[in-house]
Parts: structure tokens; sequence; C-alpha cells
């Protein structure tokens, strides 16, 4: 088929249909992610007046437990 | 001045409206310049995700590996095409919703906050940038060459106005500048690629006959096992190439950045449809126009002008114009993205984080753009003076990365377990490994790719050392609550949220 081996066209529309598999399973099994855009008010999602920047005044209460 | 020159000019001028435009909502304080506000839709999140990440390599490397390999050369396109998806439906949410919760403007302090030590950023923060730095300058050459072709300027002054527009508009708007015109340049990519693949395949009587051409060349060409046939086909390179552009991109901060500035979390999804039909339909053409260049222009001297030729050859006037606007785009989209990022790192990873932990907001952001300048300083230099085949500094720059980087991404999402220790062993164990690799020439010797060794060293080190210092170095109760949430679907409670809850609004320890 179109001038090619039989394996190169297995391989350059196989694996694109795999992943195009993949994309509508997961476009599937992710539909109830909506629920999650309940959370639409941007001022309240990013802190302090919406700008979503971490408060420089406020100290940590929990050590790491990393190597700091 | 040719019709081509004018296109780009028209071009340019476009590209920088669009910087001008986004500087009266992109610049007001760090989130604006470096998340766009995270106010960005599926559309804009899924292709300024893929043109970020396509780069000049696809025009000059892909053109080239076909030109040579026939098509073996699409072993990476087959890899490529998943890329996107993989990384939206595995990082995608996660990534977005947990970053929230603990109030990470970059990529990089995404990782410091989950993994709370300076040593993460420490060490992130300069393997990040100095694989950026290379694959910016592959991004500069390849603009320098693009412009030298189609307007005859000398490489030296054609590189100068490829990378000063870059700049220009990077240097305005900051993220929103950089996403809009990333989603602009993916749409004309798409076109004017779509547009040389119908040339050639006209020009070539049909793909059919085109291939029957080039078998009459070397029938190897026509395999998937490179020119010297199936016995010298190294399994190894085949997987690396099918690794290093599809998980590889889970591991690159100036594509991940992009789940950051998402509006929802669930844009993630609707984005994951764009991204894999904008790879279908842009990803082969390059590779194929590659391949029946061994038909159209048998002779070529450099192989990594191609797809150039091949326009420049199959197309009408006024055609060239157009499509050149969308390879410049394709180059132009991917620099701007390493160049934000790059000014990121510096302003916020290293400079705010190391030296000077009281800079306003736009003091940040200025140090974010003369590190900008300074960076495409030296890389302007670089190029100008000795300049390396951007295929292989992109694949070597995105292997780097994506060793450094996929696991430790990865298992910030998903694995509770996965600890400081674990992720700076990670880290290095990949960089080291890939390098290492690569420079030693281990690669012909073993027919391994260097990215298929670094992703299996740096996973076994996040397993292996996150799981041996657990007692020692639990992971701290404030990320594992910050995990807990990110595995449900759902809003964010309110005490979870920046500001509102001490140990998540400060993550950077005292005495770190």
């Amino acid at each position: 088929m179109f001038g090619l081996p039989a394996v190169t066209v297995a391989v350059i529309f196989g694996i694109p249909a795999i992943w195009v598999i993949y994309t509508v399973v997961f476009v599937f099994l992710s539909r109830h992610w909506s629920a999650e855009d309940i959370e639409g008010d941007d001022s309240s999602l990013s802190g302090p007046e919406g700008t979503g920047l971490v408060d420089p005044s406020i100290q940590p209460r929990t050590e790491n437990g990393g190597l700091a | 001045m040719n019709i081509e020159t004018w296109f780009l000019i028209i071009y340019f001028i476009a590209m920088a409206g669009i910087g001008m435009w986004t500087l009266k909502i992109g610049t007001k304080n760090s989130e604006g310049f470096l998340l766009g506000g995270r106010s960005l839709g599926p559309a804009v999140t899924a292709l300024r995700l893929q043109s970020s990440s396509m780069s000049g390599y696809m025009f000059l490397g892909a053109g080239s590996l076909a030109y040579t390999k026939g098509y073996f050369s699409l072993w990476y396109a087959m890899g490529d095409i998943g890329g996107g998806v993989l990384n939206l439906s595995i990082l995608g949410r996660r990534m977005r919703k947990l970053s929230q919760i603990l109030g990470s403007l970059t990529s990089i302090e995404y990782l410091e906050h989950r993994y709370p030590s300076k040593w993460i950023r420490a060490i992130a923060a300069p393997i990040a940038l100095f694989c950026i730095f290379f694959y910016v300058l592959a991004q500069f050459i390849a603009g320098g060459r693009g412009l030298e072709m189609v307007t005859g300027v000398p490489y030296g002054w054609a590189l100068f106005i490829a990378v000063g527009v870059i700049v220009f508009y990077t240097f305005l708007g900051g993220y929103l500048a950089v996403a809009y015109t990333d989603f602009v340049q993916a749409i004309i990519m798409l076109i004017g690629m779509v547009w040389i693949l119908i040339g050639t395949l006209q020009a070539v009587g049909g793909w059919t006959a085109g291939n029957q051409a080039v078998g009459e060349i070397n029938p190897n060409l026509l395999t998937m096992w490179g020119p010297d046939g199936y016995d010298s086909v190294q399994w190894g390179v085949i997987i690396g190439a099918v690794l290093v552009f599809s998980i590889g991109y889970m591991g690159w901060p100036h594509v991940n950045v992009s789940h950051m500035a998402m509006k929802k979390p669930s844009v993630a999804r609707a984005a994951s449809m764009y991204a894999t039909g904008f790879n279908l339909l842009f990803i082969p053409a390059p590779y194929i126009v590659g391949i029946m260049a061994l038909v159209i222009l048998p002779t070529l001297d450099n192989p990594e002008l191609a797809v150039f030729a091949v326009a420049d050859t199959v197309l009408p006037d006024f055609a060239v114009g157009i499509v050149m606007a969308g390879i410049m785009a394709a180059i132009m989209s991917t620099a701007d993205a390493l160049l934000l990022q790059s000014g990121t790192i510096a302003s916020q990873d290293l400079m705010q984080r190391f030296f000077f932990r009281n800079l306003s907001d736009r003091q940040s952001v200025w140090v974010s753009r003369i590190t900008v300048l300074l960076l495409a300083a030296i890389g302007y230099l670089v190029a100008v003076n000795d300049p390396p085949a951007v295929a292989e500094v992109v694949i070597f720059s995105t292997t780097v990365l994506g060793a450094a980087f996929v696991p430790v991404y990865i298992a910030a999402a998903w694995w509770k377990k996965a600890n400081v220790p674990g992720a700076i062993a990670s880290m290095l164990l990949g960089t080291v490994s890939s390098v290492v690799w690569q420079l030693a020439g281990l690669v012909d010797v073993t027919g391994v790719d260097p990215m298929g060794i670094g992703i299996v060293c740096s996973t076994v080190g996040i397993i292996v050392v996150s799981l041996a210092t657990q007692k020692s170095h639990p992971v701290p109760e404030h990320v594992v609550a910050a995990l807990t949430e990110t595995d449900k679907i759902g809003p964010i409670p309110a005490h979870m949220l920046t500001g509102q809850n001490d140990a998540l609004a400060a993550q950077v320890p005292k005495n770190a």
C-alpha cells in the first residue's frame, strides 16, 4: 500500500491510531472532571485579593521532610 | 525586496502587536507575567503546549533525519504525536490543582514546594537553565538559517533580526504574550506545513509515486529500519526515539508550565483533543517532505535545509512567503517560551529564592527581562560564531531534560511517598547518566539511546531512595494533604487555598 512495505504502513498508521484511541478513552474517562469547574471564581482560588501569590510575611509551621 | 520578505515583515509586526496588546494585561504582577493570570482555555493551552515543544527542529532536524534515514525517522514522529495527550492526561489536571494549592508560580518552584528543600531548586534550576540555553540556541540558529535563505541577508544579520524579534515580544508581555503568540503561530505552522506537504506530493506525482521513486534510490529508506536495513537496526535507539518526544515532554519545565497556567484543572481534558488533532495533522508532514526531498532535490548539500529548499522549489512565491512565516513561527514560538522560562528560573528560582528574598513583583519581572536579554546576547554570540547542528543540540538537550525531570514531575503528582532525597537522586542520576552515555559514545557501542538509560536511572533512583529514606525523611503532612486533595475531583476547599493555610502558604522552610 502506498508503495511502502507492510510493516512501515502498519507502524505509521497503527501507532497514531493507538494515540487517537488513547485520547478518546481519556476524554471518556475524564468526563466527570467538569465537577471541578464549580470553583470558577478565580478570586477565590488564588489567595489574597485573587493574586495567587504567596504572602511572604507568613512563616511556615511545618518543617520539611527533606535535606534542608 | 521579495514577496517572502514582505510576508515575514507583516508576520513579525503582527507578533509584536500581540506582545503590545498583552502588555496591558500580562504584567500586573508575577502571576500575570509568569502564568498569564492562570487564565488560559483549552485551545490556547493545547496549541501553546504543542508549538512551544515543536520548535525549529521540526523544520530543520526532522527534514534532515528524513532526508538521511528515510522512514526510520518517523519513529520520532510516532512518539511525538502522543506527547501532548500523554502530558495532559498524566500531569495536566493534577499539576494545575496541586500548583494552586501549593501556591507555585514556576514549574521549578512547584518542585520545591512538592519536595520541600532548597536543594531541589538549587539542583533543578541550573540543570533546566543549562539545557534550555542549548535548546534556545538551536532555535536561534534555525531562525537565522531560515531568514538567510528567504531574504538572502547574510547569516549574521539574519540571526540578529530573528533574535531581536523573539526577544522583543518575549520582553513585552511575559507569559500571556508568549501563550497568545504561540497559539497564533501554531495555526500558521500548521497551514504552512500542510501547504508544503501538498505541494511536495503534487511535485512527485503523489505519495505512492514518490515512495516508489525513493525506493529506487535505496529500498531500505522505505522501511522502518534505516538505510542499512534490518540487520543494522538498534532497538534501543528506536525505543529512545519514541520516548524522547512522548514521555520526554513531561520533563520539560517550559512545557509543563502550561498546565499551571490553565484556567481550570479540567481544561486539560478538552486540550488533549486539540493536542492530538494538531499533532496528527502537523507532525508527520516535515518527515514526509524530507523523504520526498530525496526525489526532488537528490543532491542537497545540507540536509538540514531539505524542508526549506523543497518549499522554495515546489511552491509559488507568495505561498513560500506564508510558509516561511510558518517556519519562523515554529522556531520563534519555542524560542520565546524557552527564553521566558529561562528568565523565570533566573528571577524566581534563583535570584529571589537564594539572594534577594524581598524582591517586589515589579523588580522580579525586570530581573526576568534582563535575563532574557542576557541569554539572547550570549546565544547570539555562540550561534553566530560556531553554530552546531540543530537536530543534535535539540535531541541532546531535550533528552537530558526528560531524563532529569520526568520521574520527579510524575511522582510529584501521583506518588505520596516520593520525598526529597528520592527527587534529588532522581534528578542527578537522570542528568549524569544521560550526559555520560552521550559524551562517552555509548550509544553506538550499546545501541541504547541516552533517553532510555536516563529515564531508567532516574526512575529507579526516585523509587529506591524514596522508599529507603521514608523514616528519616518523611513527606510533610501538608504535602500529603495537598496530594490527597488533588486525588479528588472537585473544588479546592477554602482551608487548602494559598493564604488561608499557613503551612501551605509559606512553603519555604524557615531554615532552608
